[in-house]
Formats: structure tokens, sequence, C-alpha cells
């Protein structure tokens, strides 16, 4: 995994370490490849490969920070210069100078994602006749448009700095989707989704797509929640118990959970873009954030999921960190940066050591705080069916149609794809346009039942943006079957 | 960068004919700068330059594609790119149409919206614009947060019919500002797009914040009841709104794929307020626009919507493959959309403050994180943010917490009340991956009436 680029890229840390910068570092991507597929009605419509080769150097000078990437080595020395000028401008305005928590270096760090079949090696007519096949079990009657997408990245990141770290992270990731679309009795469209879920302590190569349960077994089930949705009465518009299945869930925690509690978000750093946070820094230790039931981990530490890559963008190697405990907010999504900040600021330790949390989309971006694998714990409150049971009068609900959240993540309002009414601890049939709406606190102070660990299922977030300029990010939230109670609904 | 665009394309296109492939190159080169502020000092200061080149090789009806990020002058890595497309086109599957390479005509380049001080653009000058704009108006628990941002694109299409390279360059700045107070946790923002530096008018910033800071610092704070408002939409939140028809409105393929709320009867009919026109037009060099499309097709100004009457929808290359047409000009990464201004002469923040009302309004200048909750209905949600008002009809001011809405687009914009006599350019650009600018030229104010508010907060 070794580079033989990497003495050029030692050589002008020394240059820069020699010149009396605080800090600097260099992100080297010498192996970046990604494969997307898309299909349209069972037709190929994009078959596209991509590679990128490049860096990104951040250097820290004068309590300030200065950043350059370049695709071509050429430019090696001039864009460290460029990353070291811009940190000298910078420094001219600054409030707070930047301090980094001190940190063991990284010592010859490796980390590899778990993989048994690299995708990007299958044969694509391989990948196209699974794919293919999955098409013919969407293609049904009623199902107007069938729409299918795969994804997959193979990465080899190698990260130095000039505190002496060395790391190289080999990364594959993979992800797929499938959705299909239908007219509803109103002559207006309904769909269904799917994406491919990982075992958290499995693998996330080609195998993924061998086993049926993992993908292929979920087109039918699609398809006939389609056909029943495309009948169906409006969701009403009520106030109930509102009990989300994984696939909500996941958009629930990423959204109000783990956005709210990225640290730089509450520090003010995304206040003229993503947003800010309700969460202050007295609230650590203090806030009630949920009911008692509510228990959150930002865990890098689980084997196999996006959200776990050995160690971050400053160096630091991943953690399993509590969020919240017992509905009391404990922790935050920190970096060696915010930390130092936060607890100056508080003027308290609030946090004892970085989260590890710092990461960048590629060399073209530098890090900023972004989630790991934020996960529900799960509860004592069994399956879906027991839920179910204890619930006088509610409304299950699946699939992310869409999303819009307050800008300090102080309220939301999530559309799903399918609503289940409960009444007497009984499902009484299927709604279309279900909705739900709240504001973020009450909404998970009223969380009643966490399902079993039989509930949970670790779901992948491929494109979660947030940064200027922007980034995306790829992460997973392991999040079982939850209810909330008085939750307004058919909005 | 003409230069290298066009050796590197004869080398390829050669290259390719002496294989017999039949391949299409765009090359894209973005050199990009931001400063980025918070807490009242610079958070972030990056700079980007990175080149790029897709090849689509086409077999028949089958499609490959790749992308390379490397070295502009690397030709070897360019042609392995080109070979890895046609590896995958020969194992790609067919569709059910023809796939049809354009051929290119001879255009002229299309870089009359260059600039070179954007280009040559520092931190020094970012500083300096920034510092003209919020100086004397921070402090006592007032923070600045926003960024600047400028760049340069360089862009080229070639393809093996023939020797034409399509070449488009240009420059964009953006300067976005926040003042946050620390404390109560509300926010105001002022933005402005340039194409040539000059364009920057930081003390027209400065005065639109004076006069928010004011409101904000003095005047009570409230909770909207949840119900219907006359809304006076400010440009960001107006263009917010608009942005959305370019997916579920005047899209030709979601038409196709029945997630547009405007259908083919609408075509010709009154679908809007008399008061809407919005046109798709080149003309306006604010919004960064390009004189054609990737196939070449000379890009003119494009009717939408004309005082309501709903013109036309856009059609891209492939869907017309697909579904037969004519494609209309729509291949580019961004259209030059803008909405026609209005007769009322309330074209300043405090023009608005000052204008006598006839029952309490609300002004929303700026919606965050909209989604699409259905898109056949074209019914959408948002939340308000950064420094709406609550202007009573007794002359009275409140600062309103913020808020959340939820319409349809086919609504609001047929309860268009009245819509300013000035406009300007707004910047939507996304800086994700690869630079491509992108600004709508939108009235000042658009006041809308009947907008659902469905929820409202109790703090900021």
């Amino acid at each position: 995994m070794k580079s033989i680029y990497l003495p050029l890229f030692r050589d002008q840390l020394s240059r820069l370490k020699a010149s009396g910068v605080e800090y600097a570092d260099v992100r080297f991507h010498d192996l970046d490849e990604s494969e997307s597929l898309f299909f349209l009605q069972g037709e190929l419509r994009g078959c596209e490969q991509n590679s990128q080769f490049g860096f990104g150097v951040r250097v820290l000078t004068d309590g300030a920070w200065g950043f350059a990437s370049a695709s071509s080595l050429n430019d090696l020395e001039a864009t460290f210069q460029r990353a070291f000028l811009s940190a000298k401008e910078s420094a001219k305005c600054i409030e707070r100078p930047v301090k980094l928590a001190p940190r063991e270096p990284l010592v010859n760090a490796v980390f590899k994602s778990p993989c048994k079949i690299d995708p990007t090696e299958v044969p694509l007519k391989e990948k196209i006749d699974f794919f293919k096949s999955v098409d013919d079990l969407l293609r049904q009657d009623h199902v107007k448009q069938r729409f299918l997408s795969y994804e997959a990245e193979h990465k080899q990141v190698h990260f130095l700095d000039t505190e002496g770290s060395y790391g190289v992270k080999e990364i594959v990731d993979i992800f797929a989707g499938m959705r299909v679309v239908g007219i509803d009795v109103d002559g207006l469209s309904q769909e269904r989704t799917y994406s491919l879920t990982l075992d958290p302590y499995g693998t996330r190569g080609w195998e993924l797509f061998q086993d049926p349960k993992n993908f292929l077994e979920h087109a039918e089930r699609i398809t006939a929640e389609l056909k029943e949705v495309l009948s169906a009465p409006v969701c009403p518009k009520d106030v109930r118990s509102v009990i989300l299945k994984p696939g909500i869930m996941f958009l629930q925690t990423h959204e109000v959970v783990g956005h709210a509690l990225e640290l730089d978000r509450i520090l003010g750093y995304e206040l003229s873009f993503a947003g800010g946070s309700f969460v202050r820094l007295q609230d650590f230790g203090e806030l009630r954030y949920g009911s008692e039931k509510m228990n959150v981990v930002a865990d890098a530490t689980l084997p196999n999921s996006p959200g776990s890559f050995g160690f971050d963008d400053d160096g630091v190697p991943c953690r399993n960190v509590t969020l919240i405990k017992d509905g009391i907010l404990r922790s935050a999504l920190t970096s060696r940066q915010t930390i130092t900040e936060a607890n100056e600021k508080a003027g308290r330790t609030i946090f004892e050591a970085s989260g590890a949390s710092n990461r960048a989309m590629d060399f073209t971006r530098p890090p900023i705080e972004r989630m790991t694998n934020i996960n529900i714990l799960p509860g004592p409150d069994g399956t879906l069916e027991d839920i179910v049971k204890n619930t006088e009068k509610g409304i299950i609900m699946d699939g992310d149609r869409s999303w819009s959240i307050g800008s300090n993540r102080e309220q939301f309002h999530f559309a799903c794809e399918i609503g289940w009414l409960v009444e007497g601890g009984k499902i009484t049939g299927i709604v279309r346009n279900p909705t739900y709406s709240s504001a973020t606190l009450p909404f998970w102070r009223s969380m009643s039942a966490v399902g079993n660990a039989s509930t949970c299922r670790l779901v992948q977030v491929a494109n979660c943006g947030k940064g200027l300029p922007s980034q995306i990010m790829r992460l997973g939230h392991l999040v079982p079957i939850c209810r909330f109670d008085n939750v307004q609904i058919g909005l | 960068m003409k230069e290298i665009f066009s050796n590197a394309a004869n080398e390829l296109r050669n290259f390719a004919r002496e294989r017999n492939i039949a391949a299409e190159f765009t090359f894209h080169r973005g050199i990009s700068k931001l400063v980025r502020f918070a807490n009242s000092g610079v958070s972030s200061n990056t700079s980007e330059d990175t080149f790029s080149l897709d090849v689509d090789v086409t077999k028949g009806r089958a499609k490959g594609s790749y992308s390379a990020t490397t070295s502009p002058n690397d030709l070897e890595s360019m042609k392995i790119a080109l070979l890895r497309a046609d590896e995958i086109a020969r194992f790609s599957a067919p569709v059910s149409f023809d796939r049809r390479i354009p051929i290119l005509p001879e255009r002229n380049p299309d870089d009359a919206n260059f600039d070179q001080r954007i280009e040559n653009m520092t931190t020094a000058d970012a500083l300096d614009l920034v510092g003209a704009a919020t100086d004397d108006l921070l402090g006592a628990g007032l923070s600045l947060a926003g960024m600047v941002s400028s760049g340069v694109i360089y862009e080229a299409r070639a393809n093996t019919l023939n020797n034409n390279l399509l070449y488009h360059a240009g420059t964009d700045a953006n300067m976005e500002l926040v003042i946050t107070n620390d404390k109560e946790k509300w926010e105001i923002q002022s933005s402005q797009s340039a194409v040539k530096f000059g364009q920057f008018a930081p003390e027209e910033l400065r005065n639109e914040f004076a006069l928010l800071l004011e409101q904000y610092k003095n005047r009570e704070r409230m909770s909207v009841p949840v119900g219907e408002y006359e809304v006076v939409f400010g440009r960001d939140a107006i263009a917010n709104l608009m942005n959305y028809f370019g997916w579920i409105g005047f899209n030709g393929r979601s038409l196709k794929h029945d997630m547009s709320f405007l259908r083919e009867e609408d075509l010709n009919k009154q679908v809007f307020s008399p008061l809407l026109t919005v046109v798709d037009d080149p003309s306006f060099s604010d919004t960064f626009p390009y004189a054609f499309d990737a196939s070449g097709i000379e890009r003119q100004a494009f009717p939408l919507i004309k005082e309501g009457v709903f013109q036309n929808f856009f059609w891209n290359k492939e869907t017309c493959e697909e579904f037969g047409g004519e494609p209309t000009g729509h291949d580019v990464p961004s259209m030059s959309i803008a909405i026609g201004s209005g007769n009322t002469p309330i074209n300043t923040l405090q023009d608005l403050l000052d204008a006598p009302r006839e029952k309490d309004i609300l002004y929303i200048p700026y919606l965050h994180y909209m989604g699409i909750v259905n898109a056949a209905k074209g019914i959408v949600t948002g939340s308000t943010r950064f420094g709406a008002l609550y202007l009573r009809k007794d002359g009275s001011i409140a600062v309103p917490y913020n808020m959340r809405f939820t319409a349809s687009l086919r609504d609001l914009f047929s309860n268009i009340k009245w819509i300013s006599q000035r406009r300007a350019a707004l910047n939507l650009s996304t800086l994700y991956g690869r630079r491509h600018p992108e600004a709508m030229l939108t009235p000042r104010f658009t006041c809308i009436e009947k907008v659902p508010i469905t929820l409202s907060n109790t703090s900021f």
C-alpha cells in the first residue's frame, strides 16, 4: 500500500515544519476509482467509471488554516505554498487562534474496510445481468417506472502530517437502490424504494448481492406494497403515535440528532450554510434530549459501515462515543480543533479527546465534522408486532420521500412512502402520502418504545451534504424500530 | 486553456479514429477560491485547481462513460480513459432507442463573461469586501459568518464526428454574509453575485444589514400563529421556489416520467398569476450563461411562462432520443432563468417597511432546506431563516421565530399580488464537485397571498 510519491510529500511537510508552521497535513489519493450503473425500465441508461488522482494540503500557521488541492503532482510545491500563503492571509482576520488538542501520532496505521469481492473487479456483464434479474421482479402491471442504481467505490488514501503521523486506508463502499413508481387512484405518482443495507459485522463487497435477502428479495416486497399504496386512502390529518421503521428512522436520527450534535455547527461554523444547532455548550450533561429510552452512540468502530474508517482526517483513531445516555445529552461529534475551542468557551472540560469525526469528501476539500455511525441502541420493547400490540392509536411509517429541517435542527417535516394505521393494537390498513412533523425535543422526549436488536438495520447514507465548499459524505445508521407519541401527521 | 483543450482533443480524436471508436470528450478545468468566515474570523481558506476529462463512447445503442481527474498535460491518462470508456461500451447493454453523437457546429469561443479581476481575486480582496459590508456593524454579541467564493471555469466539448471544438470559459464570484446573535441565536443574511468584480457593492449589503439589525435588536419577538398569510418573499426565497420548476415543472423528462406537476394539457393555458413571466434567457450575463449547449445548439431566449400562461417544457437530447421531439438547447450545466419584474415601486427593504399595509403581512427573505412533499402535485415544504419580519397593519414590526410552510407551487404562483420593479441576480451555485456557476435573475420582492404557515417555532 506504500506509494512511491510519499517521500515527495514528506519533503514538503518537512519544509513547512522548518518554516515554523504549527501543523500541516496532506491527504494523497493515489487510487480512487468509482463505478455507477443506472437502469431505467430495465435498460442500462448510465454506465460510468471514474478515476481521481490528487492531493490536498492543510496548513495551520499563526492560528489560522489554509488549504489547497491539485490533481497534478507537477504543481506539488506550488500547491503546498498556496496552502501556506492562504493560512498566512487568513491569520490577518481571526478572533480566536486555532489550537489542536494533543493526540498520539499515527504510526504506520493501516485500515482496510471488510470486503470479500472487490466490486470494481467484477465483470460488468455479471453486474448488468444481476440488476436485470432484479428488474424482472420489479416489472409488474401496476409499476409504471422502474429504477435501479448501483455505485461502488474503491480508494486508497495516505495521510501524513508534521507531527510524524503516517496512515493509509483502503476503503471499498457499495451502494444500491431500487425504486418503483405507480399512478394512484387520483392520477398522481407514488413510489416505494429499497436501499442496500449492511450487516454491521459482515463485509461489503459484491458478495452482498449473492445473498438474496440483502437486495433481491426486497423487489417483490416493494412492488406488492406499492400496489396497496396506489388504491389506499390518503393519510388523515391527526395526532397519533408514530412508529418508525428503519427506512425512515435512520433519517430521523440523521437529521435531528446527528446534525444537531456536530460540534462545528454548535460552535457556529456552519451558520452561513448548513445551519446551526439548538444545542448549547451548557446543555452537555444537562439537557434532556429524549425520553429515558433514548440511547445514542457515534460508533466509528462498527466493523462494517461507511461510517467506520480507521482514523479520521486529523489522524485520530476511530472511537465509539456515547452521545445520549438514558435521554440525557452527553457528547457530540468532535475534532481536535473544536474540542479545544468548546472546552475553553464553556470554561470546563466537556470533551476529553477528539471523537475522530473530522473527515473530508476527497482530496479537494478540507475535513470538517461529519457523522460516523450515529446509532440508536436497541431497547426492551420487542418486535414490531409487540410495539403495535401496545399502541392504541398510531401509524407505522417507512421510506424517506422528502425531508425538510429547521436551520437549527429544532423542528422537521418528513414525508414517507407508506403508512399503516394502527387502532387498538392492530394494523387496520395502509394509507398513502403519510407525513409527520414536530419540534425536535418534544418529539424525542415522547419516545415511548424502542425495538429490540432484531428490529435494527444498518442503513447507509451515501450523500450527506455540508460545508463550504460543499462536500458529501458517506456514513451509516444502525437503528431499531421506535415509537413516538402525540405526533402531528398528515400535514 | 483553449489551446491545451484543442491539442488534447486532436490527439484523442486521432487516437479514437485509428481504433474506430465513436467518442465524445468533455474537458473541464475549475479553479476555485473560497474564504469562509465564522465567529467573526476566517475559519477556512481554500483553493482548488482540478482538471477532468469525461469520455462517452457510443456503440450502436450502447454507451460507456469514463471520467478521469488528472493533469491537463497528461495525455496518456486521457487515452487510458478513452480505452476504458470503449471497454465499458463494449460490455454495456443497449437501450431501446437510437443514440446519436451530435455533429458539433463551428462556434466562436463562448468567453465573453470572463473577468481577469475575478480570476485574480485574493484573500485580501475578500477581506476588504467583507469589511466594507460589515465592519462597523459587529460587536456587542454579534458575529460574522459567511463566505466569499470566486473562480474560473474552462470547458470544452469535442467528438470524433468532426474537428470542431465548443469552448466556454467564465468567471464567477459570490459574497454571502450572515450576522448572528450569539446569545439569542437569530441570524440575518445578505448576498451579492458577480460575474465581474466591479459588480460588488458592499455598501448595499451594509445598508440592508443595518436596517435588519435595527429591527432584530429592538422589536418584539413572536411566534406567528399557524394559518394563512400574505407573504412578501425576498429574492432568495423566490429563487429557491422557482428552482423547483426546473426539476418538477418545466422539465420535459420529468413530464415523461410523471414527476412534473405541470402537464401537457397545461400548455398555453393560464396556469399562474398574470403577473408571472419566466424566461430562460442567455442574454442575461449575470446568470453565467452558456451561448450554446453541449450539442452546439445556440441558446436563445426560451419563454417558459408568459403573463401566467405556461409556454414550454424544455427538452434535452437524451429525452428527445427516447421520446422523439427536438432538443431545445438545454443540455447545459445551468440555465439562465429570469423572473419578470413587476410594476410595484417597492425595491428596497426600507421601501417595504415604509409601504402602507391593508393587513398584517410576513416578510420571508430566505427559505431553508426545502423538500418536495409530492412532486406530481408540486407540493413543497421549507422553513424560514435569516431575517424574517412580521409587518403589522398598524405600521408596527415584530421579529417572528422561524416558521414552516407547506404549499403547492401551483397555488403559490397563482396567488401573486405584486412584484417589485427592480431585480438582481441571485447566485445559486452549489459548490459541490466540479465548479458550475449558476444564478437566477429575480425581482427584489414578490408578494403572494394565502401562504399556509403550518408550524411556528417558539424560540430562535
